[in-house]
């Protein structure tokens, strides 16, 4: 009887110190097998896009929006290769071809972020294995319009370019996690992560100081001139140059944001305007000479003989025609190189240098897209022989027309460097203002004085001498036309030219700043006030009619 | 002492009963009650009208309780054969009649509800090992082969159904009840060594996919979709349940119905998984009270009969018990062993009352000698 009172304690003992044990060792050090299978046996954890923050222009017109798209995926487990055929023409050819076999994977995304119509087709279809989750898709509902500016993003929806990449931090919305659970019935289940609640709107907003209106003529008649002239490349940018604020802003060849296959082309996703390198020529004049009469170098009254060609060091700078005697003024509005030459060869290349580091060239402007250029200025420690020359007339420095057009702007400001800016608010989640564009004032480049002067200098220039295609009568355009040659390897290259015109209305109190340049054109006209000066002027005539 | 009083009296002993015994088995109940709920709770309206009949046949399961109780163990060891013949012929009229269900014939199928006599069997099983191992003890080799061919009767007649867990529980059940009764060290491990010999036969006798589910045992991978399931879901299962486990109604394995018999066979699961190490300790622990409880009233009794009534109805709840949870947490074979108290099922529930009547009645009476 001893062994009957102790053994039955003992064994119930022992079995509940087993199991608990198996327990302990079950629940709370899972086997990592066990783990992962239950892990990975009926859920997927996928990452849906959220909704993206707002891109809009000045007067709140959306340029970038996020909408609901539909992302269809497969669970090979209970795919029937055979109903492949039922999808061909809704999804991607590579993903078809795929799903006619066999597949390895557990969750294979057929279809990423389809639109209304075809998302429904496909789901109507009811395949077995086949499933879907909502997602969020970016959409540019103004085309190509200011492509360069807006840039595009990935497919998770992270901004790639243009304010998509640079804003990317304010916009971006963390995907959210959602559970595809198939039951064991193969039932569809879609669960939000706990925790990860459900973004159910993101009203960040980066709103910019581009006027749609405006940017839609300027992208409008660039085209033309840029279609009509066959050009390689075109580049358009209206400011303020009061303020520095970026109006509009155009580069050829552009893309369409909502369509991938468009940024194939590498050239179409360059932003010319901010990008792009090119050496001004003329338009560049009206800048140097605005620095050689402050500095006394040249007054007004000087007088200067033009004999249509004039020698420095190893090169012989040509003009059109032999002008005869000129003045400043005559210089700039008939574009005469060979007084410029003569007027700067007693120039100081260290004053001149740094003259054109307060205009803002040779380093970025700072303005808020990415991709910008700093341009080519060789320090003034290398400029020997012809060069002091050539950049007066615009030859042997590169700009970019960001630079050129914000240089240019001083003139029209009393001569004060506005910093541009292409940003007037940024508002976080939530409504608080993150970041506001303000007015900068980088550098005073010229007297208030000479910067008046300068402008009847262009002014004229519009109205009697090379920017004569780019006067609109009443709108009083003051101007410049520029023609520059194209370096290549081994010298300028034979028949390219960068015709331009830079100018600014009305010229008694400058509002607007614009600035074209058709790169390369291939058919017509390659000078500045044939190719670049009427379109400019169209420009000039379409803004007048809706202010 | 052969003299029960009339009903008055015999309700009024339900004062006496040991509470703690019957707390315990209470809370194992409830617990099924919500283990049953969540684990069907993924299929509507169904988890209701199980939770709700699970409730009915505990109320039907405290009747039974309730008749056992007032009848007095003693007069229920009167009827012992009677109810032993009756048991068996139920059995067998169940081979005859009986509903198919997965390859088993374990169930009368009346419509509003099924009826599985293998489980009263067990009841009637215990009041005759009671009354025959204290006829005959079992000191010789023939009184001890007298007890294995009565006994052996009802565990052929389940055997044929086939229902082999069943066979295990009352083989279990006798084996103790042969120990408890005095058998002979040199025979108790001669029955082992019989027992053990008899493995390989009882090996080449299995069905095939008997021989699978004790191989899936060892390696729930060699047949991960087909006989391994059950394993590998359980211990996923279980051990998806963490410390504190998921919380109710939140087990994801259940509700996905990746669980299979979630509210029968593998109720300890569910429970595991919506409340963690720690539900699933209390059940352990549950279970450890109810047995002492009964271990402890066979020890004090001074009725052999009612010892070895006793010893027998725990070595049922044990076995089961243990080999249920065994079976969940993959350490045993899967068996198709209910939970006793916390599956879902009627026959079983009521059976159990009955049991927990007989013992209490034994608790009852085995305390009155002390006064």
């Amino acid at each position: 009887m001893i062994r009957l009172r102790k053994s039955p304690w003992f064994l119930l003992f022992f079995f509940i110190v087993v199991l608990i044990f198996r327990l302990y060792s079950l629940q709370m050090d899972p086997d990592p097998r066990v783990r992962s299978q239950a892990g990975s046996q009926y859920w997927a954890r996928l990452r849906v896009t959220t909704p993206r923050g707002y891109i809009r222009d000045r007067n709140g017109i959306s340029l970038a929006i996020s909408t609901p798209s539909v992302s269809f995926f497969i669970d090979p487990t209970l795919w029937e290769p055979a109903n492949a055929p039922l999808l061909q023409d809704l999804i991607p050819r590579s993903r078809f071809e795929r799903i006619s076999g066999k597949i390895d994977s557990r969750y294979f995304l057929i279809a990423r972020k389809i639109d209304p119509p075809v998302s429904d087709k496909i789901a109507n279809l009811k395949l077995p294995g086949l499933f879907w989750v909502k997602e969020t898709k970016r959409i540019y509902p103004q085309g190509n319009t200011l492509s360069h500016v807006l840039g595009f993003c990935d497919i998770d929806d992270r901004g790639l370019a243009g304010s998509e990449l640079y804003w990317d931090s304010v916009l971006y919305a963390p995907p959210e996690g959602r559970i595809i659970a198939k039951d064991a019935r193969g039932n569809f289940v879609d669960i939000a992560i706990p925790g990860q609640s459900l973004a159910v709107d993101n009203d960040s907003t980066v709103q910019l100081t581009i006027d749609s209106r405006l940017q839609h003529i300027l992208e409008r008649r660039l085209r033309e001139g840029f279609v009509s002239h066959k050009a390689e490349w075109a580049a358009g940018i209206l400011l303020e140059p009061s303020t520095g604020r970026i109006l509009g802003m155009a580069s050829l060849p552009d893309f369409d944001p909502n369509d991938r296959n468009t940024f194939l082309a590498k050239e179409s996703l360059r932003n010319n305007v901010i990008s792009r390198v090119f050496e001004p020529g003329s338009t560049l004049k009206p800048i140097i000479m605005g620095n050689l009469i402050d500095n006394g170098e040249v007054s007004k009254q000087t007088s200067i003989n033009c004999q249509g060609r004039i020698k420095v060091a190893d090169v012989t700078i040509h003009d059109i025609k032999s002008h005869g005697r000129m003045d400043p003024s005559s210089i700039i509005s008939d574009s005469c190189n060979v007084g410029m030459v003569i007027s700067v060869r007693n120039s100081d290349p260290f004053q001149t240098y740094s003259f054109l580091k307060r205009c803002g060239f040779g380093d970025p402007s700072g303005i808020e897209i990415p991709g910008e250029e700093s341009g080519l200025l060789i320090p003034p420690s290398q400029w020997r022989g012809s060069v002091p020359a050539t950049i007066s007339i615009g030859h042997g420095i590169g700009v970019t027309p960001l630079q050129l057009a914000v240089a240019t702007g001083a003139l029209a400001n009393g001569g004060k460097v506005m910093k541009p800016y292409i940003v007037s608010e940024i508002r976080s989640r939530g409504g608080s203002i993150q970041y506001r564009g303000k007015p900068v004032t980088v550098s005073e480049a010229f007297s208030e004085k000479t910067s008046k002067w300068m402008v009847e200098a262009m002014r004229a220039a519009v109205e009697k001498g090379t920017g004569r295609s780019a006067e609109v009568p009443g709108s009083s355009v003051a101007g410049k036309t520029g023609t520059a040659q194209v370096p290549g390897s081994g010298g300028y290259q034979k028949g390219d030219y960068t015709p331009s015109f830079v100018g600014f209305w009305p010229s008694y109190s400058p509002r607007y700043l614009l600035l074209v340049v058709i790169g390369n054109p291939r058919s017509g006209d390659f000078l500045g006030g044939k190719v670049a000066a009427p379109v400019f002027r169209n420009i000039v005539l379409d803004i007048e009619q809706i202010s | 002492m052969t003299n029960p009083g009339p009903l008055r009296e015999d309700l009024a002993r339900l004062k006496e009963v040991d509470r703690i015994l019957l707390g315990s088995a209470f809370a194992l109940f409830a617990i099924g009650v919500i283990s049953v709920f969540s684990a069907l709770a993924g299929r509507g309206e169904l988890a209701m009208s199980l939770a709700v009949r699970q409730v009915v046949w505990g109320l039907m399961g405290s009747v039974a309780f309730l008749l056992t109780f007032t009848a007095g163990f003693e007069r229920m060891l009167k009827y012992a054969y009677w109810l032993y013949g009756a048991a068996l012929l139920t059995l067998l009229i169940l081979l005859v009649f009986g509903y198919t269900a997965k390859g088993a014939t374990s169930w009368f199928d009346f419509g509003a509800f099924r009826f599985q006599p293998s489980e009263p069997t067990k009841v009637a099983l215990s009041l005759v090992l009671a009354v025959f191992l204290c006829r005959y003890p079992p000191k010789s080799i023939v009184n001890i082969l007298g007890v294995a061919m009565v006994s052996s009767l009802a565990a052929i007649l389940v055997l044929l159904q086939p229902d082999l867990g069943g066979v295990l529980v009352y083989a279990f059940m006798i084996f103790i009840a042969l120990i408890v009764a005095g058998t002979p060290g040199r025979y108790v491990f001669l029955l082992a060594g019989i027992f053990l010999l008899s493995l390989p036969l009882g090996w080449s006798i299995l069905k095939e996919y008997q021989k699978l589910r004790i191989m899936v045992f060892f390696d729930p991978y060699i047949d991960p979709l087909g006989a391994g399931y059950n394993v590998i879901q359980s211990r996923i299962t279980v051990g998806s349940g963490g410390i504190l486990g998921k919380g109710f109604l939140a087990g994801s394995q259940t509700k996905l119905h990746f669980l299979p018999e979630a509210h029968t066979d593998f109720i300890f699961s569910v429970f595991s998984e919506e409340f963690g190490f720690v539900g699933a300790s209390l059940v352990l622990l549950l279970f450890a009270v109810l047995l002492w409880r009964m271990i402890r009233t066979a020890a004090r009794t001074g009725d052999e009969r009612g010892k070895i009534l006793v010893t027998s109805i725990s070595a049922w709840i044990w076995f089961q018990a243990f080999v249920n949870i065994a079976m969940a947490v993959g350490i045993a074979p899967v068996t198709g062993l209910a939970l006793p108290f916390v599956s879902y099922g009627g026959s079983s529930l009521v059976s159990l009352g009955a049991a927990l009547g007989l013992v209490q009645s034994v608790h009852v009476w085995s305390k009155r000698q002390y006064e």
